[in-house]
């Protein structure tokens, strides 16, 4: 099938397919998926400017989809959502302030590529570490698996945290937390979102749940909830610089939307720690895919 | 549990399963109609204006975006809801 604005001749049941492998990982895992997507869309000769916009918008239909599912589930947060991207959009503007510092001093691909690779091991080993304990403790202490956390010190910390305005959280079960550190972790997010030009779904899901003491389904839905945010006003800039063709993202949203859906039904399965354990895997393979590109041998 | 109870206990999360599989199948088919029809019919007007006016061009495309998740959604769900409430009838 030919799309005319990309300028490009595609396999229709291919792209929709990897639409449709995309969107299980986000609807299950609450991420946009652009690690796995961006390459496989690079791989089907789309040119690199339509790859990033093309991404971003099917990431918004995808999102929307995937997050309107959770909330019938009651896993979307709203006010947490709306509270934690004014820190979002702070820091997104402080990452792009020191990309352009880096810039100067032409170290952009190296200290940001490496940057990311540590990061995304640092995210996968602790996820990976605290999610086997919590699931050894509901064998072990027979606790609820809602309430297994295997590493739960810097949340205990924040929510007893001394800081006003303080603010309640009733979908996510917090009576009362400083607003400065919601705004706090939307502002990391934000900065390394900005700085490392990703979505931030790998970041924030697990700031959600081990700094703010976030149910994992509730950070699952609503992290989708700040994508579609984020990812709606990255359609709209890209689209304004002639980087997105829609039709390549209807097509590819034809897979995703049915993938998300599917994958935020199947999060009623599964619990929480599992969930975390499952989502370990996903920063490791982002990490191999930067690795590869930075040693020349990827996309 | 006898076998009663067992039924019982199967019968409604068969029907929810049943429910889901219908509503997602109407679903993708939905995608993929919409898909066509909007290709079809909107790709030169979306042509003209990706060279003419980007700003439009990227609001009328998230619109898009929105309709095929949203809309799409809407109507399979009161779709399979009716095929499932004639069939009960």
């Amino acid at each position: 099938m030919y799309f005319p604005i990309a300028g490009v001749l595609i396999n229709a049941f291919a792209f929709a397919g990897i639409g449709f492998l995309v969107g299980i990982l986000g609807g299950f895992f609450g991420v946009g998926g652009g690690f796995l997507a961006g390459p496989l869309m690079f791989l089907f000769k789309v040119p690199m400017n339509f790859v990033v916009g093309t991404d971003l918008a099917h990431m918004t239909g995808k999102s929307i989809v995937a997050a309107k599912r959770h909330r019938a589930l009651g896993h979307v947060d709203i006010k947490l959502g709306l509270t934690m991207i004014v820190g979002t959009i702070l820091g997104v503007e402080v990452g792009a302030q020191v990309i352009e510092l880096l810039k100067v001093i032409s170290a952009v691909d190296i200290v940001i590529g490496s940057s990311y690779v540590v990061i995304l091991i640092i995210i996968s080993g602790l996820t990976a570490w605290e999610s086997t304990r919590a699931l050894h403790m509901i064998r072990t202490e027979h606790i609820d698996a809602k309430d297994a956390l295997g590493f739960k010190g810097v949340s205990r910390k924040v929510k007893i945290l001394n800081l006003p305005p303080k603010i309640s959280l009733p979908i996510s079960g917090i009576k009362s937390v400083s607003i400065w550190a919601v705004l706090g972790v939307g502002f990391i997010t934000g900065v390394l979102s900005g700085a490392l030009g990703v979505g931030g779904g790998f970041i924030r899901m697990p700031l959600l749940v081990y700094v703010l003491g976030i149910p994992t389904h509730v950070a699952i839905g609503t992290d989708l909830f700040e994508i579609v945010i984020s990812a709606g006003y990255g359609t709209l800039s890209h689209a304004a610089k002639g980087n997105v063709d829609f039709f390549l993202a209807l097509l590819m949203q034809t897979g995703a939307a049915l993938g998300a859906q599917i994958g935020a039904l199947s999060t009623r399965y599964f619990s929480g720690p599992r969930i975390r354990l499952l989502f370990s895997a996903l920063p490791l393979t982002g990490a191999i895919l930067v690795t590869l590109r930075l040693l020349g041998m990827g996309i | 549990m006898n076998s009663n109870s067992q039924s019982e206990h199967l019968n409604p999360l068969r029907s929810l399963a049943r429910k889901l599989l219908v509503e997602l199948s109407i679903y993708f088919v939905l995608l993929v109609i919409c898909f066509f029809v909007m290709k079809i019919s909107l790709e030169d007007l979306m042509q003209k204006l990706f060279h003419e006016n980007l700003g439009l061009y990227g609001l009328i495309g998230l619109g898009l975006i929105i309709f095929q998740g949203v809309v799409v959604e809407i109507i399979s769900s009161f779709l399979a809801n009716r095929i499932i409430r004639d069939r009960l009838e």
